[in-house]
């Protein structure tokens, strides 16, 4: 997967309105939504999901660039997550109790796709949305795959390292890379209660899917902390390197095979890396030159700023370079606003 | 959102514009990201709670990526402990702390924040086919006054018993919740049973152990081992959440005094809406704020 997908979090047995889920149907102008709005996720080119944040859980709103907005989805009391098909046709949601299930997004017929009901992390589609991947397990440790055809699951990573987070899926599903963070150590003996964090920094992973039983490779070992990591699309990685020392936040390259590390981006402080449908690369970088901006990054690490971003801005969502959204914190809580024109406009409040 | 993080946003806000101010005015700032919040944090304590925290972290990495942050999962009392000698920020435990419990005397020093609700399950290994139990049952199964499982309806096999380690806050919860406060039979009283020093080893000792059976936190039962039901109720966040099922506990994060900089930072998150109707549920822990 080249592109982040983002994970809406929502309901389990729906109260989903009347109205398709992908079809537009006749939205209104309505005053803009207003409160915690977050999560945006373009499903086409004049429209995008959002999730609201209430008391009761989340509510899902398909927003118009045009100021229209919809209620699509009402969390039920057992919501937990749902994530959307890169075509929007369907979705799929974990229930509160490890339940897996996929939803045709017209007619809200849903099967149950799981036979256990361990927890399932980072639910994400392929780009041709054939499969699921997510990670499972209650200490978080397998990568796990659902073929959508005909619903057969398979673990394609099971090498029993614990608490893997940040998975991504190549764009040719041959590799998978991961975070783990190994646990720390207490000294219980004589009640020393001594902790031993050596070696407790995220590191990451890459894991052959092609070749079975292939050992995954450790592929960083350094002590920083280490985000956003994300395939490009000749399967070379990067991801966003950060201490907690004053040594700035670079964005690191990896080679294909893994064996090579180095700066793409040393000239800015990068907190956010996504990369496009395309392949190519969006950062969120800063430095004393320019204020928080998102920049377009080319295979040589040449940045390029397309805009200055809103003050308070959380999060980018986007799938090319003329659809970019941000998540910006407010008073109220958080809103969504649009690049266009070379600046954001809000759709929310 | 409560108004402790509405503060905190707040706060977070002045400092950003602060620091922006500080640099149009061309003052040395050693790093433009220093604007956001930076930190090392180490947690200890439960290992019911260790996953919790361990997906806590990485979440809060990604929007405070100077914050270093390092979980372990030993014992709850290991939580408070090494929060008192320094070993580590936040102590991880299944009781409040900060309060007399069977066994352990409050740690006055500390400052509880209640993370998430824990249910437990009484798990058997899969040999057994006994499918609920009650609580007068289970006291004489873990006192070593019933010894055969079937005693209690169960085909027969010498029952054996796998208790946590004093000091463990799954062990506390159970022995009031599911045996009402009765103790446990002593450590060498019977060859059939035994005592884990953690939720994994518990784990493991009851699906590897034919005729075990043994308590262990929801989110680890799993479908090599079976969960039976407390007095007719099975183990579920909805039975939890409905008041049906009564075997659960609290999870509580504490800290030296009141919790500061990074570290109430990142225990803002973990109590934030975003965190626990999010992640916390999908590991089958139960919001703070489900509870009736």
């Amino acid at each position: 997967m080249n592109f982040r997908v983002t994970a809406l979090a929502v309901a389990s047995v729906m109260a989903i309105s009347s109205t398709s889920f992908a079809a537009a149907s006749q939205p209104q102008i309505q005053p803009p939504l207003q409160g915690t709005i977050n999560e945006p996720q373009w499903i086409n080119s004049d429209n995008l999901i959002v999730k609201k944040v209430t008391d009761q859980g989340f509510e899902y709103y398909k927003i118009g660039l045009n100021g229209s907005s919809e209620l699509l989805l009402k969390a039920a009391a057992n919501a937990t997550e749902l994530v959307m098909s890169p075509d929007g046709k369907q979705f799929v949601y974990v229930n509160d109790n490890g339940d897996l299930f996929l939803v045709d997004s017209v007619t809200k017929v849903e099967r149950k796709i799981s036979t256990d009901t361990e927890p399932k992390m980072e639910l994400q589609f392929s780009d041709n949305g054939s499969k699921l991947y997510y990670l499972l397990g209650d200490k978080i440790d397998r990568v796990a795959a659902v073929n959508l055809a005909d619903l057969k699951q398979s673990v394609i990573v099971d090498d029993k390292v614990a608490y893997k987070s940040d998975l991504q899926i190549s764009k040719d599903e041959t590799k998978a890379l991961y975070a783990v963070s190994k646990s720390g150590k207490v000294d219980e003996v004589a009640e020393a209660y001594t902790v031993d964090s050596k070696g407790t920094e995220p590191q990451y992973n890459l894991a052959d899917l092609k070749t079975a039983g292939a050992k995954p490779v450790q592929l960083t070992s350094t002590p920083d902390n280490k985000i956003y990591g994300s395939f490009l699309s000749d399967n070379r990685m990067v991801f966003v390197s950060a201490s907690s020392e004053d040594t700035g936040m670079p964005l690191k390259q990896i080679s294909a095979d893994g064996k090579d590390i180095k700066f793409l981006v040393n000239h800015l402080d990068v907190s956010e890396s996504v990369v496009l449908k395309d392949g190519s690369l969006l950062i969120i970088g800063e430095n004393r030159a320019f204020k928080k901006s998102v920049f377009t990054v080319d295979a040589s690490g040449i940045t390029k700023q397309l805009a200055v971003l809103p003050e308070g801005t959380l999060a980018i969502s986007a799938t090319d370079v003329n659809h970019v959204a941000a998540t910006v914190e407010t008073e109220l809580g958080e809103k969504v606003s649009v690049l266009a024109n070379g600046k954001f406009t809000d759709l929310s409040k | 959102m409560n108004l402790f993080n509405q503060k905190g946003k707040y706060a977070k806000k002045v400092m950003a514009l602060t620091l922006m101010a500080t640099m149009v005015m061309g003052l040395s700032l050693s790093s433009y990201a220093a604007s956001s919040t930076k930190g090392k944090i180490v947690i200890a304590g439960s290992s019911a709670l260790l996953p919790l925290s361990q997906q806590a972290s990485k979440e809060f990495r990604k929007t405070n990526p100077g914050v270093s942050i390092s979980a372990s999962g030993s014992s709850s009392i290991a939580g408070p402990q090494s929060v008192m000698k320094g070993s580590a920020q936040i102590g991880a435990v299944d009781w409040d702390a900060t309060k007399d419990v069977p066994g352990f005397k409050a740690f006055k020093e500390l400052t509880a924040y209640k993370v998430a609700v824990i249910p437990f399950a009484t798990v058997v290994n899969k040999n057994v086919d006994v499918k609920n139990l009650t609580m007068k049952q289970l006291q004489g199964i873990f006192a070593g006054t019933i010894t055969n499982w079937k005693e209690v309806g169960g085909t027969a096999g010498e029952i054996v018993v796998v208790n946590r380690k004093f000091g463990s806050g799954t062990r506390v919860n159970y022995q009031l919740k599911a045996l009402g406060g009765e103790d446990f039979m002593k450590p060498g009283v019977s060859k059939n049973y035994k005592e884990v020093g953690s939720s994994g080893e518990m784990k493991t000792a009851v699906q590897t152990t034919p005729n075990a059976i043994g308590y262990i936190d929801l989110v680890y039962v799993s479908g090599d081992m079976k969960a039976v039901a407390f007095e007719g109720v099975d183990a579920s966040v909805e039975n939890t959440v409905s008041g049906k099922y009564k075997v659960f506990g609290y999870g509580y994060y504490v800290t030296k005094g009141e919790a500061t900089g990074a570290t109430k930072e990142f225990i803002d998150y973990v109590k934030s809406q975003k965190f626990q109707m999010g992640s916390l549920k999908k590991m089958k822990f139960i919001p703070v704020g489900s509870m009736k």
